[in-house]
């Protein structure tokens, strides 16, 4: 049963990892598989010139698996030519190794930001408005005043209302003591992974949506990833670990915010420092539903929050 | 100036009402609020005008429009769309919108400028584009695509360019200025001039 679940769980990852290796002269190369999923190698190489990659290509995760087809520019004499070596399976194997749990976990709620101004800035407008129309009859440019006061509104609370950078969610999750940890991260259309961070697997949300994946064509980097319309999440292996919880102390960042679960009760504990023992329980909110949801009864669990406007989410089972 | 205030209320009302509703959840990311706020002003702008229309509600629209077309970008860029997309499809929207009021104001002029433009407002501005949406909407299962001679007719009209920028692309292709329908209300304002020229 754990290994059925465990093969489908890898099957369901919309990236998939190809030995390549690409001979100049080429510029921007690109790869598809899937149709409106494309990876592009910025950069270029020329004549003479061959680089070995494992690149990942966007499957589809139900469908078959055949050679990806390739394009690229400033290549006159179609000289420049790519090698396919074949698929890599590590992730794969280093992704299915994990407890069936802890792979199952529910995936954050991710959603667009709601840019929808607030109704009391309609009013404020219209107030604008009515008193540019007053000011009409003074002179052509007295209502300027007015109408200026309603851009700057405007423009401020519809800036207030911008989140600026996307929101990445990241969720780190443990399971029993010293067992392995998962970094989740997950965005709304666009997901920005660092090269030490690259996706053992990712999902997304339509599962068919298009994904187009930029990375640099010399060398091994980070992986800018964008699914228009769709939440995308990545999951990979945390190593080394963030380190260890348990009622005696932790040692992986400074929490904000901790719920414990212990006999089957939620506690709020407030903020927890590192290197402190567990703060008594206190009167707080009660622990995010999607973080709660899905867990099996019994074990300990902690939940926590880091400080910041981006935090990380933490959620810990015990033995 | 009382039924001219009154619609020129409505307008602003249209133009306010869409940015404050939850489009994100209705429809993509890539739909500009900032044209979409800039309709109504367009339609507005492109009306055929009569010789008694006043020409301070035309003044006193640029300073309504503003606060509009500023949180209409401000939106737009709050959807994570480039500063030259949104630039271009607010921009453009606006410049078509001073271009056909002052060429429906100049055609007003003259009687003969009068005609023209309302000819062409019916033919071209608001008639083509109109038909070919009827075309390709509701006929277009039992015609077909629209004919040729169609598109060409609706391609200068000022109401294309702003369907056709409804949607920021998503590929990155920036979007083009409105040289056709900006030529248009040029060739309409000419029109209109040469007439009062030869009476004079």
């Amino acid at each position: 049963m754990s290994c059925a679940l465990a093969l489908l769980l890898v099957l369901q990852s919309r990236l998939a990892w190809a030995r390549y290796e690409l001979h100049g002269p080429m510029s921007e190369p690109a790869l598809e598989l899937v149709a409106g999923s494309s990876t592009r190698l910025t950069g270029a190489l020329l004549a003479g010139e061959h680089v070995e990659r494992l690149l990942p290509v966007v499957v589809d995760p139900l469908g078959s698996r055949g050679e990806p087809r390739w394009t690229w520019s400033e290549d006159p004499d179609r000289a420049g030519r790519a090698r396919f070596l074949g698929w890599d399976h590590e992730a794969e194997m280093q992704w299915s190794a994990l407890p069936p749990g802890l792979r199952a976990r529910p995936r954050p709620p991710v959603l667009p930001a709601d840019t929808t101004p607030p109704l009391a800035l309609f009013f404020l407008l219209g107030g604008a408005a009515l008193a540019s129309v007053g000011l009409a009859r003074r002179g052509r440019l007295a209502p300027l005043v007015p109408s200026l006061a309603g851009c700057v509104l405007a423009w401020w609370f519809a800036g207030a209302a911008n989140p600026g950078a996307p929101l990445t969610w990241t969720v780190l999750e443990g399971q029993g003591g010293d067992g392995p940890w998962i970094e989740v991260r997950a965005a709304w259309e666009t997901l920005a992974l660092p090269a030490e961070a690259t996706a053992l697997v990712l999902a997304s949300e339509p599962e068919a949506a298009p994904i187009s994946v930029v990375t640099k064509l010399a060398h091994a980097d980070g992986l800018d990833l964008r699914a228009p319309g769709a939440a995308l999440t990545s999951s990979r292996v945390c190593d080394p670990a963030p380190g260890r919880i348990d009622a005696s102390g932790q040692d992986c960042a400074d929490f904000e915010a901790v719920w414990w679960r212990a006999e089957g009760e939620w506690t709020y504990r407030g903020a927890w420092s590192r290197g402190q023992a567990l703060p008594a329980a206190r009167l707080g909110d009660p622990p995010p539903g999607w973080l709660m949801n899905g867990l099996p009864q019994g074990p300990r669990v902690c939940l926590a929050r880091t400080a910041g406007p981006n935090p990380r989410w933490f959620r810990d089972l015990g033995p | 100036m009382k039924r001219g205030g009154l619609g020129l209320a409505l307008v602003w009302l249209l133009s306010a009402a869409p940015l404050f509703l939850p489009w994100q959840a209705i429809s993509g990311r890539d739909l500009s609020p900032g044209a979409l706020a800039l309709l109504p002003w367009l339609v507005w702008a492109t009306l055929p005008r009569s010789e008694l229309d006043s020409r301070r509600l035309d003044a006193l629209a640029v300073w309504l429009a503003a606060p509009l077309f500023v949180l209409g970008l401000a939106l737009d860029r709050a959807r994570d769309h480039t500063w030259s997309d949104s630039l271009l499809v607010c921009g453009g929207a606006a410049l078509l919108v001073f271009a056909y009021a002052w060429s429906a104001q100049r055609c007003a002029r003259t009687r003969r400028g009068r005609r023209i433009y309302a000819g062409a407002w019916f033919a071209l501005i608001a008639g083509a584009p109109a038909l070919r949406a009827t075309f390709e909407g509701i006929g277009g299962a039992l015609f077909g695509p629209a004919p040729v001679w169609l598109n060409v007719c609706a391609r200068p009209s000022p109401l294309s360019w702003w369907h056709g920028h409804l949607h920021v692309p998503a590929s990155g292709i920036g979007p083009g200025l409105p040289w056709a329908a900006l030529g248009l209300a040029l060739v309409l304002a000419l029109l209109a001039g040469r007439e009062q020229e030869v009476r004079a």
